[in-house]
């Protein structure tokens, strides 16, 4: 039995997908080894994007990084607002240093209000080419990725931050999932701390 | 036989040198680790700010790719100053040199390399850096930041528990919880503004980036940045910490994404001795900054030239999120510039105090400047406000600040004296102007007057003082701290009836507030209200026990009260305080001396000298005991003291004078007390004791002339008025001494001196039926007065006219007189002659005037020993004495 990744139900979207993420210039098209696996938080495999109501996001953290932990009230904000129109989120843990125990206390610190999956083997750090923490993917019911990128513009640069953002480009992009307006999938470059 | 031409030739070790950094075989082992271990792993371990631990290989190579991006934008590790314009001590930034290394090295693949070339790990302290406290405090209550928002500014009031004057070496501040806290400075308060400002907000502390009325003590930076480790501090420049000072802490804090609770301890190490030198902390700052909306390079000045010669110890920097550039540099006076700090890309988050690696020698006249660019545009993203908005001085993190502070040492005490005025005068000056220009824009701002108020007090202009803070409590009847300063200041300007009605005001706001009670306190001892004064210090005490000012007054009032020995024991709490409270050991030695306890009040007194030689009270009173003492020699020598301190004390003269003619010295006692009356001419007690000087110098009309004005300044002294007889009498005016007695005798008819003085001028005035009655009159209270035996007994003897003469109650009144001086008085003898001869018994009355006259001869008395010569020639005769 291959992992629960490859029993997704939306597999003739698979080529979709593929296109969107090349074009994206980041993603990674070859299929995943059989061994590599994303668990939940009791180290069963399970696949984030196995359903999508009407969206979902994938947040990736490490506990380790400070900027990642600062957006915690911002994406907590951001899961309610949203959670009732179908978009599901899912913190994913990218750092293989961090054992289920480390992770679990995190998650519990930080009272995120949604389900935690660890990423030890990068499966989803490679499918959507996320480098930093935070950074988020946003993908539609088809497995398509809409947006990877920052959570908004509060960080510049490595001391360099706005006292308020801008730009919410992860609240605009829910935003026009949810009001049905089309979007163009697209990338912008997320702050925070390297993936190890 | 290795290479001997690559290590002898000077070209080929050259290129050895400068190759090495960038040799492609760098490796963990041997060139990062030693960087990683000497800049980063200070932060970067268990338990401190920094958010992951770099100690091992592993560490540092599974984050390899954020080292080398963060250390080549220099964000890591933080270090805002050029290094090549100041040189600093513990400068973290990494040299270009180490750069390239770690480029390398990330570039190469992350090689561990060979574990031989591993240098030992880094040894950390755990806990308390600098060894175990004399003294810890902690926050009385936890904070808690919350989890989003932005930077949080929140001052925590900590009273420090010292129950005696302690001299601070060093404090090392434990956040509690290191990742909150991005910055701290932690200043001192004596006013109890801090705590105000406390009481006056929920939860622990009181937010913004102002703290208040506190002040860095002593001229010391306390301050407090991750991975900076407190410095072990100098027992020389220690700083004074009173009880009663409260300690502020300021901690900006970022939230971490979830609440965090916070409770800092702060260590105290105490020096064993008072400090030689105390630094101060010379502030330039620009409060009239005002950068208009969008503004990219708005630049902002200060200057001040430098009274005296300084030594720069540290720096410190400041401006908000707009601050792009900051520059300061000196100017010396011959037109030479000197860098003091240059920061090229400011960033509030990492602000710091910087000491010099070697203290900057500015000489006095040397101009301090600084010019801060401003970027107020769009473009820069730390920005407050957007779209940008037109930025001012002020305390909260969308205004903007510019300000330089300079930790500096002057070669002595007076310098920096001067220093501290002159940095007043322009901090004062700076003041007036910002708050002159904020009532443009809000005429009504009770704050502004506040300001201006305090400023003109400071500047010594308490009428301009008043005026402002008079203002500002009309403009906010409960503004407490304007009314408890209007109170001080009234009370500085000795209005002191109305300094109570304001501080009674206060009081209706702040009933417990046990300054504005001990302030009232003073004011009521001021206008001679000495027991509810004492009341309203009691009151003080109550709230406060240890409030060394409450204290103070209540003992030297109970002492001013008479109630000494009550006074005693108050004052030696106070001691007990402040072992160097200079007016507190000098009132308990005068509350010592006048319970009795004179030894004690002169150690007092030495102590007094020995924290504050250079004020004259204690030479002064050490003076005045020593002479009560029966030492006027010492007494000399203290009043000397005093003299050569202040050499405008006119009593200090004086005692001098006092104790020169204790110890024989009339001429230099008359020279010393001249000065005294010079120095005070209207001061009727220094008139008189010249006079009496005067006097027993013989020279009698100079101490008429002196002690008459000494009478015109206290018509009703009968002392005085005896001794200007006497000095009358002495220069032949009769009539005008026996005026002045007859006046003496008005305002006290029983004086026994008055009653003896006239019985002598009767006497001369051959009235010596007056002369009998006075002398009478005198004996009748004193009756071994000897002036008064002699005096009556002379004319009982030897009047001319029988009517007045009673031989056997003079020759009892001379015996009297004779064996009350042991025989030994020639005028006495004289005397005892005379009515020795007025009983018929001529043999013993020769006896009698020989022995006069031996004495006399003796004493130097060559005119006394004559007349008496010429006597015996009447006794041997036979015939008695009598008055023409």
């Amino acid at each position: 039995m291959g992992p629960a990744i490859f029993e997704r139900p939306h597999r003739g979207s698979w080529c979709l997908m593929l296109i969107a993420t090349l074009l994206l210039g980041c993603g990674d098209a070859t299929p995943f080894p059989a061994e590599r696996s994303v668990v939940d938080l009791g180290g069963r495999p399970v696949d984030p994007l196995a359903s999508t109501p009407r969206a979902t996001v994938l947040v990736f953290t490490t506990p380790a990084c400070p900027i990642a932990n600062r957006y915690a009230p911002e994406i907590t904000r951001l899961h309610e607002r949203f959670a009732s129109d179908g978009v599901r989120f899912w913190l994913v843990y990218a750092d293989p240093a961090d054992d289920a125990a480390a992770v679990a206390t995190h998650h519990a610190a930080y009272e995120f209000p949604f389900a935690a999956v660890r990423d030890p083997e990068h499966v989803l750090v490679e499918r959507t080419g996320a480098t930093v923490t935070p950074e988020v993917a946003v993908f539609d019911p088809h497995g398509r990725m809409l947006y990877r990128g920052r959570i908004d513009d509060r960080f510049v640069a490595f001391g360099r931050t706005r006292p308020t953002p801008t730009k919410r480009d992860l609240e605009d992009v829910l935003d026009a999932i949810v009001h049905d307006r089309p979007i163009t999938a697209r990338t912008t470059e997320a702050i925070g701390c390297f993936i190890p | 036989m290795l290479h001997p031409v690559n290590v002898l030739t000077p070209i080929a070790l050259a290129a050895a040198c400068t190759t090495t950094p960038l040799r492609d075989d760098v490796t963990f082992n041997r060139d990062i680790a030693p960087i990683v271990f000497a800049h980063c792993a200070v932060c970067h371990r268990p338990g401190e700010s920094a958010p992951f631990s770099l100690l091992t290989y592993d560490d540092v190579r599974r984050r390899a790719r954020q080292i080398g991006i963060v250390t080549r934008q220099r964000y890591m590790p933080p270090w805002l100053p050029d290094p090549a314009v100041s040189d600093f001590a513990g400068v973290r930034r990494l040299s270009d040199d180490e750069l390239d290394r770690i480029a390398t090295w990330i570039a190469n693949g992350t090689p561990e390399g060979d574990p031989a070339d591993l240098p030992p790990p880094p040894q950390w302290t755990e806990g308390w850096q600098l060894g175990e406290p004399d003294l810890i405090v902690t926050a009385p209550e936890a904070f808690t930041v919350p989890a989003d928002g932005v930077d949080v500014f929140r001052n925590l009031v900590i009273p420090l528990p010292v129950s005696t004057t302690r001299f601070v070496r060093a404090v090392e501040l434990r956040p509690g919880n290191p990742a909150v806290v991005h910055h701290a400075i932690m200043q001192v308060d004596r006013t109890g503004s801090v705590r105000r400002l406390d009481t006056a907000e929920p939860g622990p502390g009181f937010a913004g980036m102002g703290m208040g009325r506190s002040e860095p003590p002593d001229g010391h930076f306390l301050g407090w940045t991750p991975g900076k480790l407190p410095r072990p501090g100098r027992d020389d420049i220690a700083w004074r910490l009173d009880p009663g000072t409260d300690l502020v802490l300021q901690l900006h804090m970022l939230p971490t994404g979830k609440p965090e609770t916070i409770r800092p301890s702060i260590g105290f190490f105490f020096a064993d001795r008072p400090p030689a030198r105390r630094p101060f902390v010379i502030t330039l700052r620009n409060d009239l900054i005002d950068i208009p909306a969008g503004a990219e390079a708005h630049v902002v000045r200060d200057r001040f030239t430098l009274p005296v010669d300084v030594e720069v110890l540290g720096v410190y920097p400041h401006a908000h999120y707009l601050g792009r550039e900051l520059k300061a540099f000196a100017t010396m006076p011959g037109g030479e510039r000197a860098w003091i700090i240059h920061i090229p890309a400011w960033n509030f988050d990492w602000q710091d105090e910087y000491q010099f690696a070697r203290p900057l020698r500015l000489p006095a006249g040397a101009t301090i400047e600084i010019e801060y660019t401003y970027d107020n545009s769009a473009g820069n993203v730390r920005n407050p406000s957007h779209p940008p908005r037109r930025v001012r001085f002020g305390n909260q993190s969308s205004d903007e600040m510019a300000t330089l502070a300079l930790q500096v040492l002057t070669e002595t005490e007076a310098d920096r004296a001067t220093l501290a005025a002159a940095d007043e005068r322009k901090t004062s000056t700076g003041l007036i102007a910002y708050a002159r220009r904020h009532l443009e824009d809000a005429p009504d701002s009770a704050i502004a007057y506040e300001l201006i108020g305090t400023a003109e007090r400071t500047l010594g202009r308490p009428e301009q003082a008043i005026a402002a803070f008079q203002r500002a409590v009309e403009l906010r009847p409960d503004f407490v701290d304007a009314l408890i300063n209007l109170g001080n200041v009234l009370g500085e300007s000795n209005r002191h009836s109305e300094a109570i009605a304001v501080l009674r005001r206060a009081l209706t706001h702040e009933p417990d507030a046990p300054d504005i009670h001990a302030n009232l306190g003073v004011a009521l001892g001021a206008v001679g209200r000495p027991e509810e004064a004492m009341a309203s210090l009691r009151h003080a005490l109550q709230l406060e026990p240890n409030h060394v000012g409450a204290l103070y007054n209540l003992g030297s009032t109970l002492a001013a009260t008479g109630r000494s020995a009550e006074a005693v024991a108050v004052l030696e709490r106070v001691i007990a305080l402040q072992p160097d409270h200079i007016d507190a050991l000098n009132n308990l030695g005068v509350s010592l001396a006048a319970s009795g306890r004179e030894e004690a009040a002169l150690q007092a007194y030495r102590r007094a000298i020995e924290f504050a030689p250079d004020r004259v009270v204690g030479h002064f009173n050490l003076g005045n005991g020593l002479l009560a003492a029966g030492n006027p020699g010492d007494a000399v020598r203290s009043f000397r003291d005093a003299v050569r301190v202040d050499p405008g004390h006119a009593r200090a003269h004086a005692s001098l004078g006092l104790a020169l003619r204790q110890t024989g010295k009339l001429a230099s006692a008359i020279d010393a007390m001249m000065r005294a009356a010079e120095l005070a001419p209207t001061d009727a007690v220094i008139h008189h004791e010249l006079g009496r000087t005067l006097l027993a110098s013989r020279r009698a009309s100079e101490a008429r002339e002196t002690l008459e004005r000494a009478v015109e300044r206290q018509p009703n002294n009968v002392a005085m008025r005896n001794d200007l007889a006497i000095a009358a009498m002495l220069t032949g005016d009769l009539d005008a001494a026996g005026r002045t007695l007859e006046a003496a005798l008005a305002l006290d008819p029983d004086a026994t001196d008055t009653h003896g003085n006239l019985g002598l001028v009767r006497a001369q005035q051959d009235r010596p039926g007056d002369s009998i009655t006075h002398y009478r009159r005198a004996l009748e209270r004193e009756p071994d007065r000897l002036a008064c035996l002699r005096g009556l007994a002379w004319i009982l003897a030897t009047s001319s006219e029988t009517r007045w003469r009673d031989p056997a109650e003079a020759l009892a009144l001379a015996q009297r007189a004779a064996e009350l001086t042991r025989f030994g008085n020639p005028a006495i003898m004289d005397t005892l002659a005379a009515a020795l001869a007025a009983n018929g018994d001529f043999d013993r009355a020769v006896q009698a005037a020989e022995h006069a006259a031996t004495i006399a001869t003796r004493a130097g008395n060559r005119p006394l020993a004559e007349i008496i010569e010429t006597r015996l020639t009447s006794y041997r005769k036979g015939r008695p004495h009598r008055e023409p």
